[in-house]
C-alpha cells in the first residue's frame, strides 16, 4: 500500500473512530465555521448599508444671481469630476416648481419675481460618499466660478459614519472574543476526538510505523473533521445568507469567505489534532 | 543478538532499572521473572525503544541503541515482535485487518500482506476468525492474535511483556505451547511474567529482576 493511500485510509479511520468525540468536534467546528460565515456577511452588511445610507446624500451647488446661462457648462463641468454619478440641472423655472411641490403656491405667488437661485444637484457613485469626501468637494465646487454656495448635510452624514465605525468596532470585538474561545474549545474538542486514536498510534509503532506514518494520520483524520464541520458550518451560513439576500440590507454569500470559512476548520483539526501525536520515541 | 551492557533508566521516584547487563542469542528463550514493578518492563521498553537508558548501551541485531536517533528506531522494532502488555490492539481493525496492519505499515503490496497475514493466522489459531473484532475474542484468543501480529514480519526474536497475565492455567498453557512451537522454529524469545512456574517442560532461562537489578547473568 502507498504511502498516501495508507494516510488517506488510515486518517479516515481515524475519523469514524473518534465516534461522539468526533462528532462533537464536527459540531463545534460547524459552529466556528458557520460563525465566521455570519460574521464576514454582518461586515459587509453593515459596509453594504452604510453605502446605502451614504448614497442618498448630494451636494447642491447653487448658481450665483444672473448667470444661469452657465448652467450647461458648469453641470458638463461637474460631470467630468471622479466619481460623479449623476449631476441635475434645476434652472430657476424648475426651481420654482420644486418650491411649490414643497411649499404651495402661495408664498410664490406674493413675489412679482422669481427669488430662487438657478443650482446643480452633483450625486456621486456609492462606494466613494464619505463625508469627508463630499466637504472637499463642496470646497472645490464652491470655489468655482459662477458658484455662489454649496449645501449639504454634513452633520447626518457625520452621524451616519460615526455610527457605523461604531456598530462595526462593537461587532468586531464581539467576534474577536467569541472567535478566540470558540477556537480554544474546537481544538479541545478535537483533540479529544483525535486521543481515540491513541491506540491505534501506539500498535502503528510497535510494528515498526515511523512517526510520520502516525503523526500524517491523525492529521488527516484531524482535516476530516474540520472538512465536515467546515462544509456543515459554511453551507448552513451561506444558505440562510442567501436566503435572506433578498432584502435589500443583507449581501449575498461572498464565495471566498465561504471557502474560507470552509477551509479554516481542515487547518483547527489538524493543529487540534496534533497534541494526541505520541511523544515517546 | 540482544545484548544490554550495563544499563540503568531511573524514574523520577526513584524505580526503574540500575546496571543490566543481559545477552540473548538466535534461538535463546529468557524469561524476566519477578514481582510487580521490579523492572521487567523498563528492561523490554529499553530493548524496543520507547525508553530511552539514562547510561548503558544497547545492541539490537546490527543497530547500537545509543547511537541511533529516535526517527532510527522503527528499524529496530521491524527486527523484533513486540507483545504489549496492553496487547495494544485496533478496535475497528477486524482480527486480519490488525495483522495486515503490520504489511500496511511497512508498504508491502496487498497481495503479499494478505499471504503473509494468513499464513501466521493460520499458524496461531485464528484463522477461523479472520473477520471478528478483537471486542469478541476470548482473552486467549487475543493473545494468540497479538502474538500473530509479532510474528507477520518474521521477527528474530519475540519480546513479549506479561502475554499470561489475566488468563486462566490452561489458557496459558495453551500460549505457553504456541510459543514454544515458535521457539522450536528458531525464534528467540524474551519474555516478563511473574507465573515462571508454569514454564516446566520448555528450555527457559530465568532471570530474576527485583528492585531494578537483574539477580542472575545469563552468560
Amino acid at each position: 500500500m502507498s504511502a498516501a493511500g495508507f494516510t488517506l485510509r488510515e486518517g479516515w479511520r481515524s475519523h469514524r473512530r473518534s465516534g461522539l468525540a468526533g462528532a462533537l468536534a464536527v459540531l463545534s467546528l460547524a459552529v466556528l465555521s458557520g460563525f465566521v460565515c455570519v460574521f464576514a456577511g454582518a461586515q459587509q452588511s453593515l459596509t453594504l448599508a452604510r453605502q446605502r445610507l451614504l448614497s442618498g446624500f448630494e451636494l447642491e451647488a447653487f448658481v450665483e444671481p444672473a448667470r444661469e446661462r452657465l448652467l450647461g457648462v458648469l453641470a458638463d463641468s461637474l460631470r467630468r469630476r471622479p466619481d460623479v454619478r449623476e449631476v441635475v440641472v434645476i434652472d430657476k423655472q424648475r426651481a420654482a416648481e420644486r418650491f411649490v411641490e414643497r411649499h404651495g403656491e402661495e408664498i410664490l405667488g406674493l413675489l412679482e419675481e422669481n427669488p430662487l437661485p438657478a443650482s446643480l444637484i452633483v450625486r456621486y457613485r456609492r462606494e466613494s460618499v464619505t463625508a469627508d469626501r463630499l466637504a472637499r468637494e463642496a470646497e472645490e465646487i464652491t470655489e468655482l466660478d459662477a458658484i455662489s454656495e454649496v449645501v449639504y448635510e454634513g452633520d447626518v452624514m457625520r452621524d451616519v459614519e460615526e455610527l457605523s465605525v461604531r456598530l462595526r468596532l462593537v461587532a468586531l470585538a464581539a467576534g474577536a472574543f467569541v472567535l478566540v474561545i470558540s477556537v480554544v474549545l474546537t481544538l479541545q474538542s478535537v483533540r479529544v476526538a483525535a486521543r481515540t486514536g491513541r491506540e491505534w498510534a501506539r500498535a502503528v509503532m510497535l510494528v515498526g510505523g515511523r512517526r510520520k506514518q502516525v503523526r500524517a494520520p491523525l492529521a488527516m483524520g484531524g482535516a476530516f473533521t474540520g472538512l465536515f464541520g467546515g462544509l456543515i458550518g459554511a453551507g448552513i451560513a451561506g444558505s440562510l445568507q442567501w436566503l435572506l439576500s433578498g432584502s435589500p440590507w443583507i449581501v449575498p454569500p461572498d464565495p471566498r469567505v465561504l471557502v474560507a470559512a470552509g477551509l479554516l476548520p481542515v487547518l483547527l483539526g489538524v493543529l487540534g489534532a496534533a497534541p494526541s501525536w505520541p511523544r515517546e520515541p | 543478538m540482544i545484548e544490554l551492557i550495563q544499563v540503568s533508566k531511573l524514574y523520577p521516584r526513584g524505580r526503574g532499572v540500575r546496571d543490566v547487563s543481559l545477552r540473548m542469542e538466535k534461538g535463546d528463550w529468557v524469561l524476566l521473572v519477578g514481582g510487580t514493578g521490579a523492572g521487567k518492563s523498563t528492561i523490554l521498553r529499553l530493548i524496543y525503544g520507547t525508553l530511552r537508558p539514562d547510561s548503558g548501551d544497547i545492541v539490537v541485531g546490527r543497530y547500537r541503541l545509543a547511537a541511533l536517533r529516535d526517527s532510527q528506531l522503527p528499524a529496530v522494532r521491524r527486527m523484533l515482535g513486540i507483545i504489549d502488555q496492553d496487547l495494544t490492539l485496533v478496535e475497528d481493525r477486524t482480527v486480519y485487518g490488525n495483522v495486515a496492519l503490520v504489511g500496511e505499515v511497512l508498504g508491502w503490496s496487498k497481495k503479499r500482506t494478505k499471504r503473509e497475514s494468513l499464513r501466521v493466522l493460520n499458524r496461531v489459531g485464528l484463522h477461523a476468525h479472520l473477520d471478528r473484532y478483537p471486542t469478541k475474542l476470548s482473552r486467549g484468543e487475543l493473545r494468540r492474535l497479538v502474538i500473530g501480529r509479532a510474528l507477520v514480519a518474521q521477527p528474530f526474536a519475540i519480546i513479549a511483556d506479561e502475554p499470561l497475565i489475566h488468563l486462566d492455567r490452561d489458557t496459558a498453557l495453551e500460549i505457553i505451547e504456541l510459543l514454544s512451537r515458535i521457539h522450536a522454529q528458531g525464534t528467540a524469545i524474551l519474555l516478563a511474567t511473574h507465573r515462571e512456574d508454569l514454564f516446566t517442560r520448555q528450555p527457559v532461562r530465568k532471570l530474576h529482576v527485583e528492585d531494578g537489578i537483574v539477580r542472575e547473568r545469563l552468560r
